[in-house]
This record gives structure tokens, sequence and C-alpha cells, in this order.
């Protein structure tokens, strides 16, 4: 992928690429959740996990009219969720995600566009396809665009029994979704964007690999509803300063879902010109949500089979915060012929309420052509 | 929620306010984009997803593509 994407490699006469990025990403996770059986019985189990993850995007246009971009990704994942219940398949234990994603926009007049998107995902227990349409209208001289969009993704995965074993029939899980979003120009220095979307999810839902603790000892699997509906309602506004040649970003969402599951984010960014050739951020995201109605630690020995149940912490009330910095340097400044390359550098640290913390990175470059 | 509604329908009634294309200098700048930087974007998205049970309303499907039940 590095070679593929190597400005070196790269033929601004010839070739159709417009911009490519490359990004290498790497998460430090520490942790507990009582879905997990790495720890003592009766205590929350290890969420330890490093992941090593490269995105490479590549912009290409094929005419004036037709423009594609391709996204791939590479996760690598130790310590998914130690110690669960796929013995044989090692899923949860080390695993290896590709993603490949094609995204085409027609532009089918001056004002109107249509996009197709494609995308496959491979684990090691999952295959993921997912297929997308979109359209969007510029309105009021482009001052304004809305768009709609509807995707579909289908996820096939194994599943397993209690001993470990995979079960022979796969599982499935459906999930479709809409979009309507807005964009509107509210003066020459801000611009606001709004959006809402609803997603509704079908088959097996519960991951197949968690398991939850039953009272006095022993484990039951995660067992979830059959459907969840989805809501999500997002704002965000951005603010260009010229005199201090500070661009300030917020943006705030609110979600509900048929598990009960109610939650509010918000987020600041404040990006900062650092000379002609710089630009300098600093962010910070809290996030609060409430637990899903089936959620708890522990669960009674006497549950119906199909009763639903989770002790998944992504799943439990919780409190999130995540403070960022990114230095992005136009790597024109040290040598003309670099002029157009962009190499950037980003570090976050996430802190949950309920025990998990991650520090992550990234370092990059994007190099867009004439 | 209402003052989220509220919000959305001031934004929407000012769609009628244009700014001219010799007036957009500062909005073309690379910070003033919906997303302006989609790898990163793409990644803080997946790690929230994966890490939250609430993903949603960025344009994009809540949830699916993975292993996790997020």
């Amino acid at each position: 992928l590095a070679l593929a994407a190597s400005p070196a490699a790269a033929d601004p006469d010839g070739s159709p690429v417009t911009e490519h990025q490359l990004s290498f990403g790497l998460y430090d996770q520490s942790g507990t959740g009582f879905q997990s059986q790495a720890g003592e019985i009766g205590e929350a189990g290890s969420e330890d996990a490093v992941i090593f993850q490269p995105l490479v995007r590549f912009a290409v246009d094929q005419s004036e009219l037709i423009s594609h971009e391709i996204n791939l990704g590479l996760d690598v994942i130790t310590a998914a969720s130690p110690d669960a219940i796929d013995a044989v398949s090692q899923a949860s234990k080390w695993q290896e995600a590709l993603s490949v994603a094609v995204e085409t926009t027609f532009a089918v007049s001056t004002d109107d566009q249509l996009r197709l998107r494609a995308a496959v995902a491979r684990e090691e227990n999952l295959l993921s396809t997912a297929l997308g349409v979109s359209a969007r209208r510029e309105l009021a001289d482009d001052n304004a665009a809305i768009s709609v969009s509807i995707d579909g993704v289908f996820d096939a995965f194994d599943d397993y029994r209690r001993d470990g074993r995979t079960i022979d029939e796969r599982a499935y899980r459906t999930t479709t979704a809409a979009n309507l979003s807005l964009s509107q120009v509210l003066s020459p220095t801000t611009v606001a964007w709004a959006t809402y979307g609803l997603t509704v999810q079908s088959g097996q839902l519960a991951t197949p690999h968690n398991t939850a603790p039953i009272d006095l000892g022993g484990r039951y699997k995660e067992r979830f509803p059959d459907r969840r509906w989805r809501h999500a309602f997002g704002l965000r506004i951005a603010q260009r300063l010229p005199a201090l040649r500070l661009t300030a970003r917020g943006g705030y969402r609110f979600y509900r879902d048929s598990f009960d599951v109610n939650a509010h984010t918000a987020d600041v960014e404040l990006h900062r010109d650092l000379g002609d050739h710089a630009v300098a951020r600093i962010s910070y995201r809290l996030h609060r949500q409430s637990a899903a109605s089936f959620f708890s630690e522990s669960f009674p020995r006497n549950m119906e089979v199909d009763e639903p149940r989770t002790s998944d912490s992504d799943l439990d009330q919780l409190w999130a915060h995540e403070a960022g910095a990114r230095l992005a340097l136009g790597l024109g400044a040290l040598h003309p012929g670099l002029s157009g390359i962009t190499a950037d550098l980003s570090l976050f640290r996430y802190v949950r309420s309920n025990g998990l913390a991650v520090s992550y990175g990234a370092a990059g470059y994007t190099v867009v052509f004439d | 929620m209402r003052l989220v509604l509220a919000l959305a329908a001031a934004l929407a009634g000012s769609s009628c306010r244009v700014v001219a294309p010799h007036q957009r200098e500062h909005l073309a700048h690379p910070t003033m984009k919906a997303e302006p930087d989609p790898l990163e974007a793409k990644r803080r998205r997946k790690l929230h997803t994966a890490r939250e049970g609430s993903a949603g309303g960025d344009g994009e499907p809540a949830g699916g593509g993975c292993g996790c039940s997020n």
C-alpha cells in the first residue's frame, strides 16, 4: 500500500489521480469489561488491545463528469476480546480486517450529483458487503446543498456455541440506513451542516463471541433483540476568524434507539494557521450515553433462553472524553519540489468513565495534484 | 430536543441568504470543509463506533460492517 501511494510513484502529468492520502494509525487500549472472560470470576475481564491501522485514499477523475474515491483500510488487532468463547477460530484474539470502499460521483448537471457507493470488509469470522446511493443538489447559487442517501449493509459471520465450537450455520445481520443532510453558508465566514440518520438493523445483532456473567458463576451467551431502530441528529458549524487566522468548529449530536440508549455528543476544534504552510489543531469531544435496557454486569441463573442480555461495556451508561492535537505541514515550505504534499501528525487520548482508555496517534501525508 | 428542532428550523430558514462567489475566499480554506481530513474522520468514526453503542447522524449507517455489535 505504501509503495502504491508513494509520491514518487505518482505521475502528475499522465495520471487521473487528483489526490491521494496515506495514514498509519496506532492504538494502545487498556481497560476492562464484563463481556470479557479474561479476568477473575465475578470481575470485569481485560479489554487490553493494540491496533495497527494503515489507511489509503485515492481521488480519481475519470472525466469531467465522473470521479471516484477509493479507500483501502487494514486493521491488525491483538486481543480484540481476550479469552472469549470462540476457542476454535481465534477471531476474538487476533484479528486482521481488510476493507475496500469505492465511491463514484456523477455530475448530472451543474447543480446535481449522483453518488454510488460499494464496500467490502473481511475479517476472519465476518464478510460484510455494502451498497449505497446518494443524491445531492446545490441550491441558492451554491450557498446551500441538500443530499439524501440510502445504504444497505449485509454482514455474514460465524456464530459460536458456549463451548467455543463454531455453529455450522452462518449468522446474518442487515443494516439499512437513510440519511438527510443539509449544508448552508450563513455568512462569508460561516457555514453550517445538519444531518438526520435513520438506521434499521435486523438479524443477529449480538457479538457472537461476547458472553454475560451469571450470578454465582458461569456465563450466558450475549443475546440482543432481533431488530434495532436507531435515530441520530447532528448539527455542525464552522466559523473562520480571518484576523486571528483561526477556524473554530463545533458540533452536537443527539442519538436515540430502540434499545433505550440515548446519547448526547458535543465536540469543538480550533484550527490555527502557523505561517503559510502549517496548520495546528486542538480538539475536545464529550460523549454521554445511557445504558441499553438489557445491560447488566450479571444476570440471574434462571433467565429465559431468548431473553435479551448483554454485559458489553460499550452498551453501559458512560461518559467519554477525548482530547487531541494535530499538526499539518505543507512540505513545499522545505523544498519547492515537494509542493502539493502535506505531512500530518495527530495524537489523541480517549477515556471512558466505565474503565476504558485509548491512546492513539496517526502519521501520514496527502498529495494534491494540480 | 426542542432546541435542536429550533436550530434546524433557523438553519433551513436562512437559505435565502446568498454569499457571492467573490466573497467566499474564507469559506474555501481547507478547515472550512465538512470533513477537513477524510481519513482522520474515518479513523475517529470507527474508534467511536466500536466503543460507544450509539453511532450515526453523520451521513453513514449506524452499525454493521464489523464483527462487533455496535
